[in-house]
């Protein structure tokens, strides 16, 4: 149509968004002036992005008041939080939703949703002004209870009461915390509220990472880890709970942190994904060598780890890691129960990090004296327990049953659950374990999976799509397929979402509520950094039009107003996902890839 | 329902639906013994089946409704479809009508009925062909990818730079090959779809092997596999295509047999007594 | 792997399934991101040719197929062949064949009230006018004769009351068994209301050309009932005496004469083997005649007894004997009617009297009416009461002829009819002869003249019966009555002077009513008084072989002599004892009477219902259950009759009249009951059918209805 007859509007940039528009200068000066920003070196920072600059436009100075809810656990947060004065109290142990104030999103009423429906946008990726460019981005905090300064907070009922009954861990100013989730992508650990009126430094994880640079932070937040963070990840971890608290502090006090590979992994993978399968595991980085003496036990902090076997000329294949995955436990745990006279049993596996992996490392000591006592033996994996029944046999009696060996092959499938998926996911056939772990969808925690037997590509899913966006669907029925599968090119919400890995004004964040990575449109500079940092091309940029179907165009540049848009899992429909509703042949799904169970369990529905 | 298998489920279904086919063979009967009018209560009770199918079509277009999923919705309108069959057994005196609109009526009954079985049949046996040949093609797209293999085969032959073979590759592209890239698939092929055009070219082409040297009979191999990659893209338009036009088959004549039972129940309750 | 070389672009992953159009570059053109506005206009330049997708052809094609469904639709509602195009069905061909001539416009209405003008009230709701009419009522338009309008919507045609007293009594019901309970009884009840059952419930049209409009299965027929059932064979009521015992015309014993006179084992020669076909013959519809007629099969060996029994016939009156005062009191009473009290009251003449309450009072007080009795002062005051009342009936049959005993049955109820034909044999001067002869002897003694001089004139009469000249009298004789008292007064007159039967001016008149009698039916009952008046002895039999009224001087009664098998008379007088209350005496000694009891003996009905005297072939109207012999005789087996009917061996004991007439007709039979068994052999599913209707008919007490209905 009229291709001139164009919108002007200015294009959003970098820090045009600043995180707190009220922080003067004086602040900035005022922040410089504490530690740790004092002793910090404004040189060692890029001229383009200045320590000011970070403070400024990165930074916020947030007021607490006590009882309030700083961050929840289970949240995908995106800032670390830097006290400054007063005292927040983190929270070991759960707390229920409730106590959160936690609600889902807030839905559209049937009403809205029959009215959308009927509301035929006669324009593709029609939008109204306000939601292309307009600033306004209120945080839609849910179920406020009470306001403070300009913004909603969430107070925790009788929080001195809760205080007193769980286990909780004080930090008093200068102490920083949220920085893990924030740098690492995972969900928050704990809970933390504020016990007293406190006063905090909120930074955005794109600022922390840039404050990384200083070394003594870096160091300084790697010791802050250890100090407060690693017991805590160390109890998260199932095999270690019922550790007492001398031997956990024990473990904690020997165990390294290290990773392995780039946190901007999917870079790489854009170039390695067309590699044939072989020279793709050759290309990944080895933490631990099969054959090697297990020196170490491994947990998987964040990141992906593949393990591998020789197989010919190959490797193959045999499970892939996760977060929370432990590696080399029926190695060390075999070696340090075998009679002395018996060979030292080697690792079976290769582990290698997938794109990336950060995990922390137990000396083969260490677990030897604090932790195997503790494991319960139906914890551990078969050929150790059995062994550690022999021990005992043999202290009774001599002359053990030998045939106990052969009996572990047979009982090896009928391992506990627990703790075979804290040991690595697999799936009954190689390939397709080897076409997940390939492809990466390991990552995706809803990951839309078609079952070709069964759909009769009628595009119905895409259509409801359509419906649910204003008529945009937001994917495509392509993808890779393996066997009967088909991974459709939509959002995965991945687990390790490396979309948000350079967004300059954080206009694609996760929900804090349901981990679902949504981009806010009307911050969105079009830059298209999440698009080309997708592994998966699941983000397209598209351009947007009004109503009438005349371009938006930027009013200096003169080019065309360019958004990202995704699948956002319908989380405003009341229905769910539309896509996987509107299947009329159970063909569609989203399912969880970072773990192996939903998706055998949905195949052996089908078989 | 915990349901641990489609077959599971697939049992319970159909226990049900010959579970409420009996009742309502009971229900048909003892009414029958005491004169009432039965076949008022089969006739409402297959419009209201009717409804409740045609209801399924509703459903898919307003996908963003949370009034459950459509697979649910597909289930219910399966076995329900097989319950109306029954139903419609109980209710006509003979399997096709005796007046003219009657008659048209239980054709156009059957028609629905037995699309719905083929349908049946077709989304669940088709999909499998379809998964087995390689490309998962969108149909709306497959214009876009003929058009986009009649180009790369145009190309291969511009491409062509030693004199020897562009005679021989020449001919035969005018002769065979454009033709096919060019046009749709008949008629024939498109209703069943079948390897021997695939496999004339083929063959057609290894003959040519002999006159060409290597250029030309690496340009003579991507045209082959040209030939493979836009027959099997015709295989997939073709059962793709049978898929969509049952589904629309079957969803126009609904309409009409919605249109032609609510006049029928009309005319019935009217001229009843 | 030649295949793995082509690097062919994925397509553009902007789908956009839901949009009527889509771009239509293709091959080498790069499609543009945007794709075409929703009415198919491309945005682009140069603009490309934009395509349908598949929904916008979908949706294409929908829109034209809605409008040929519409189309259709119009056409239909505005054809001409609109009604045609709706019939649901063909109907039945009768109703076809009679719609056939209807203009099409109101073939519908015909049938259906509520469609007189389907164009217009289709969409008005009912139209005024039609609201009362049901479909029901349109079917009786038609249908009415065979089915009255007043008992076609009640359930077995059949009033609640009627229904109800049915089920009280179940006298129309062959099975009496009790209930047996089954699964069946659980089933709800009927849907329909007993009083209001539309035709269309059970008769379903357009249902094609041959369909059988009268279909209705056995679940049908027993949801009305109360006592449900599974199979005829297995649970079906039992019953015990059908189809016997249920008032045939004539008695016949069946076991005597199959097993005493008719026994198969007995080869003598004289009588043929007792053989069912003899007397139940088939008729031309094959089917079993109820009886034979009396000649063929009866009068071999019943003629003779028979005419012994009815010679005895039947007194009109007898004189009494009465003791000699009492003759002197009663006087004028003939001398041989005089002695010791004696002779029995005829039970006709009892009749006559009885409408005299002063008769009445006396018939009462003697002993058994029979003045062998009478001893008591009292009873001979009444016997003398009687005596008189038997002459003065005399005198009064004697002057008034019939009418006289025509009155005292008009009195009594009686039908004349059979009165008249009792008496039409029974000459009035018979009386008068009698009543001179009996009397007139002492007349001379006394004043009465009338009587004095009829003796004479009386015993003339008879010589000249045969001279009579016919031609003469024939334009006198509706004038009968006249000439009668004429020449009553005449006697009077001219009796004492004319003595001799010469005398011409008493010829004509004389003549004329000797002519009178021998004018009515049966026989003169001057004959056997001129007879005996000329001195020859009557003798019955030889003089009265074909029966009729006579006087027998010597018992003093006036007497009816029987000819035999159908005599009128006594049919008559049957006829008049049916008419008589039950228990009154007279009735009971008029039963016991021998003539009579010969003709009740063999034909009970007569005594309760009027001109029961033949066998009738029965007709089924008014039953529920129909039988047909003539479709059972096509089994070989089931043409021997005794295969379902087979007769006692022991002989029922002989009966007197008295217990004839009073038991129940056929109470007891001399056939074995026929056993559900010998029906459920053959009539069970698969052979020859066990529905309800076999056997059971649902409409009853119809006029002759069932013959166009019932298929054959």
């Amino acid at each position: 149509m009229e291709v001139e007859d164009s919108i002007a509007v200015r294009r959003p940039e970098r820090w045009s968004e600043p995180m707190d528009a009220s922080m003067d200068d004086a602040d900035v000066l005022w922040l410089r002036s504490r530690e740790p920003f004092a002793s910090m070196d404004a040189k060692a920072f890029p001229r383009s992005i200045p320590l000011e600059g970070i403070l400024r436009n990165d930074c916020r100075i947030k007021r607490c008041e006590p009882g309030e809810i700083i961050v929840r656990e289970g949240d995908y947060g995106n800032s670390a939080f830097l006290v400054l004065a007063g005292s927040t109290n983190v929270i070991v142990d759960s707390l229920s939703p409730g106590q959160m104030g936690r609600s889902s999103p807030e839905k559209m009423s049937w009403f809205q949703t029959i009215r959308q429906f009927l509301r035929h946008p006669r324009v593709a990726e029609a939008r109204s002004p306000e939601q292309v460019t307009t600033a306004v981005d209120s945080p839609t905090n849910k179920s406020s209870i009470r306001q403070i300064d300009d913004r909603p907070a969430i107070f925790l009922q009788d929080f001195s009461v809760v205080l007193r009954d769980h286990t909780s861990v004080e930090l008093g100013p200068g102490e920083l915390f949220g920085e893990v989730a924030a740098m690492y992508r995972s969900p928050r650990t704990a809970t933390v509220i504020a016990a007293t009126e406190a006063t905090l430094l909120e930074i955005r994880w794109q600022g922390l990472r840039i404050l990384r640079r200083d070394k003594r932070f870096a160091a300084s937040l790697d010791d802050h880890y250890r100090k407060h963070w690693l017991n805590v990840h160390l109890r998260e971890v199932p095999l270690l709970r019922y550790l007492p608290e001398p031997s956990l502090l024990r473990v904690a006090e020997a165990t390294q942190m290290r990773s392995f590979g780039r946190l901007e992994w999917n870079a790489d993978y854009k170039r390695t994904r067309n590699l044939p399968v072989e020279q793709q595991i050759e290309s990944e980085p080895i933490v631990c060598e099969a054959g090697r003496v297990p020196t170490e036990l491994v947990i998987v902090r964040s990141g992906f780890g593949r393990l591998s076997q020789q197989y010919g000329a190959s490797h193959r294949t045999t499970a892939y890691l996760g977060k929370g995955h432990i590696f080399g436990l029926e190695e060390l745990s075999y070696n340090s129960v075998r009679p002395d006279n018996t060979p030292l049993l080697s690792l079976q596996n290769t582990l290698r990090a997938v794109g990336f992996l950060d995990a922390l490392f137990i000396p083969a000591e260490t677990f030897a004296a604090d932790i195997l006592p503790h494991v319960r033996r139906t914890e551990l994996p078969q050929r150790a327990a059995d062994l550690m029944l022999q021990s005992i046999e043999q202290q009774s009696e001599s002359g053990a049953d030998r045939r106990q060996n052969a009996r572990d092959e047979d009982t090896a499938a009928s391992r506990n659950i627990d703790v075979e998926s804290e040991t690595g996911q697999q799936f009954q056939q190689t390939a397709l374990l080897e076409f997940i772990v390939q492809s990466r969808l390991n990552n995706g925690r809803q990951a839309m999976v078609i079952d070709l037997h069964r759909c009769t590509r009628c595009d119905d899913c895409v259509k409801a799509c359509g419906n649910a966006h204003d008529g945009n669907p937001r994917f495509v029925r392509q993808g890779l397929s393996h066997d009967r599968l088909q991974v459709v090119e939509a959002c995965m919400q991945c687990i390790d979402p490396v979309c948000m890995i350079g967004c300059p004004t954080g206009s694609i964040m996760r929900d804090e509520e349901s981990g679902v990575v949504q981009i806010h449109e009307s911050i969105c500079v079009g830059c298209g950094t999440c698009a080309a940092a997708c592994p998966y091309g699941n983000i397209r940029m598209t351009e947007v039009y009004d109503h009438q179907g005349r371009p938006y165009r930027d009013m200096i540049t003169d080019m065309p107003i360019v958004k990202a848009t995704k699948c956002d899992m319908c989380s405003k429909l009341p229905s769910g996902p539309a896509c996987a509703a509107a299947c009329p042949h159970d063909a569609l799904v989203q399912i969880d890839l970072t773990e192996s169970k939903p998706l055998q369990e949905w195949l052996d529905l089908r078989s | 329902m915990p349901v641990s298998s489609f077959r599971h489920r697939r049992r319970i279904a159909i226990t049900t639906t010959l579970l409420a086919l009996l009742v309502m063979l009971g229900i048909v009967w003892v009414q029958t013994g005491r004169l009432a009018d039965v076949s008022l209560l089969t006739g409402a009770t297959l419009l209201c089946c009717l409804l409740l199918l045609a209801l399924f079509g509703m459903r898919r277009r307003l996908p963003i409704l949370p009034v459950g999923s459509v697979s649910v919705w597909t289930q219910v309108h399966i076995y329900m479809g097989f319950f109306t069959a029954g139903v419609y057994w109980m209710h006509v005196p003979n399997l096709i009508g005796n007046g003219v609109f009657e008659c048209s009526l239980s054709v156009i009954f059957l028609l629905v009925t037995l699309s719905g079985f083929y349908g049946l049949y077709a989304s669940r046996t088709l999909p499998k062909r379809l998964t087995a040949v390689e490309g998962q093609h969108r149909f709306d797209r497959v214009e876009w990818h003929r058009g986009q293999i009649a180009d790369h085969a145009r190309k291969l032959l511009e491409e062509l730079s030693v004199h020897v073979g562009i005679p021989v590759l020449g001919s035969f592209y005018t002769q065979h090959l454009s033709p096919f890239f060019n046009s749709r698939p008949s008629l024939a092929y498109v209703l069943v779809p079948t390897g021997g055009r695939r496999r004339r070219l083929l063959s057609d082409l290894k003959d040519l092997e002999r006159y060409l040297e290597s250029e030309g009979r690496s340009t003579a191999g991507r045209f082959a596999a040209l030939v493979r990659r836009r027959d099997d893209l015709d295989y997939q338009f073709a059962l793709q295509l049978r898929l969509r036009l049952w589904v629309a088959f079957h969803s126009i004549l609904t309409l009409a047999l919605l249109a032609t039972s609510l006049i029928h129940s009309f005319m019935a309750l009217r001229f009843a007594g | 792997m030649r295949r793995d070389e082509l690097r062919l672009p994925l397509p553009p992953n902007n789908d956009r399934p839901g949009d009527r159009w889509m771009c239509g570059r293709r091959g080498g053109q790069q499609p543009c991101l945007r794709g075409p506005s929703d009415r198919g206009v491309c945005p682009m330049e140069p603009a490309c040719q934009v395509r349908r997708s598949w929904y916008g052809r979908r949706r294409r094609a929908l829109l034209i197929a809605t409008l040929i469904l519409l189309g259709i639709l119009l056409f239909m509602m505005r054809s001409p062949h609109q009604l045609a195009i709706i019939k649901p069905g063909n109907l039945s061909n009768p109703h076809a064949q009679i719609l056939a001539g209807t203009i099409t416009s109101q073939r519908c209405a015909a049938c259906h009230p509520q469609a007189t003008d389907p164009d217009k009230t289709w969409f008005n709701g009912s139209s005024e006018g039609h609201q009362q009419v049901t479909q029901t009522d349109a079917c009786l338009d038609c249908h009415h004769k065979t089915m009255p309008r007043s008992v076609a919507k009640l359930a077995h045609n059949l009033n609640a009351e009627q229904l109800a007293e049915l089920k009280k009594s179940r006298t129309r019901l062959a099975s009496l068994s009790g209930r047996s309970a089954t699964w069946q009884d659980l089933l709800p009840g009927p849907a329909v209301e007993l009083d209001n059952i539309r035709c269309a419930t059970c008769h379903r049209e357009h249902h094609g050309a041959t369909a059988n409009l009268l279909a209705i299965s056995d679940v049908q027929c027993q949801t009305c009932h109360t006592d449900r059932f599974g199979s005829f064979a297995t649970s079906h009521p039992d019953w015990h005496d059908w189809p016997y015992g249920r008032g045939g015309d004539i008695s016949f014993n069946h076991a005597t004469h199959a097993n005493k006179y008719f026994p198969a084992d007995r080869h003598d020669g004289n009588s043929k083997p007792f053989e069912c076909g003899q007397c139940h013959q088939r008729d031309a519809k094959n089917e079993i005649t109820r009886a034979n007629s009396y000649q063929a099969g009866c009068a071999t060996c019943h003629e003779k007894a028979l005419k012994l029994e009815t010679v005895e016939g039947l007194d009109l009156l007898i004189l009494p004997v009465l003791s000699r005062e009492s003759a002197n009191r009663v006087q004028p009473w003939p001398e041989a009617a005089t002695g010791f009290y004696d002779g029995p009251v005829s039970p006709l003449t009892e009749l006559l009297l009885q409408a005299d309450p002063v008769m009445a009072e006396a018939l009462h007080k003697i002993p058994a009416g029979d003045f062998a009795g009478v001893s008591t002062p009292e009873s001979m005051e009444a016997a003398e009461t009687l005596a008189r009342g038997i002459r003065e009936l005399l005198e009064d049959i004697g002057s008034n002829g019939q009418s006289a005993l025509i009155q005292r049955a008009d009195r009594l109820g009686l039908s004349p009819e059979s009165i008249q034909t009792l008496l039409r044999p029974l000459s009035p001067q018979l009386v008068q002869t009698t009543q001179q002869r009996w009397f007139g002897d002492e007349d001379d003694n006394r004043q009465d003249s009338l009587e004095d001089k009829k003796t004479p004139l009386r015993e003339q009469h008879a010589v000249p019966q045969a001279e009579g000249d016919d031609d003469l009298l024939d334009g006198l004789q509706e004038s009968d009555h006249l000439l009668e008292t004429d020449l009553s007064s005449g006697d009077s007159l001219l009796g004492p002077s004319l003595k001799t039967e010469t005398d011409p001016l008493d010829l004509e008149p004389l003549g004329k009513d000797n002519l009178l009698e021998s004018e009515s039916p049966g026989e003169s009952g001057d004959d056997p008084a001129s007879h005996s008046l000329s001195g020859v002895p009557f003798d019955a039999e030889k003089m009265l072989p074909a029966g009729g009224w006579f006087r027998d001087d010597r018992r003093m009664a006036i007497q009816y002599r029987g000819t035999g098998h159908d005599d009128p008379v006594l049919k008559a007088l049957i006829d008049i004892i049916r008419q008589l209350p039950e228990g009154m005496p007279t009735r009971q000694r008029l039963i016991q009477n021998k003539a009579v009891a010969s003709c009740i003996t063999c034909h009970p009905g007569a005594i309760r219902k009027h001109g029961r005297w033949r066998s009738e072939p029965r007709s089924d109207m008014g039953q529920f259950t129909k039988f047909s012999h003539a479709s059972h005789l096509n089994v070989a087996e089931l043409s021997n009759c005794l295969h379902c009917h087979r007769v006692a061996d022991g002989a029922s004991p002989a009966l007197s009249i008295t217990e004839v007439v009073a038991r129940a007709p056929h109470a007891n039979h001399e056939f074995l009951p026929l056993t559900r068994e010998a029906c459920s052999g053959c009539h069970r599913k698969g052979a020859s059918g066990d529905n309800c209707t076999t056997c059971h008919r649902y409409h009853i007490d119809l006029p002759d209805s069932g013959a166009n209905l019932v298929p054959e």
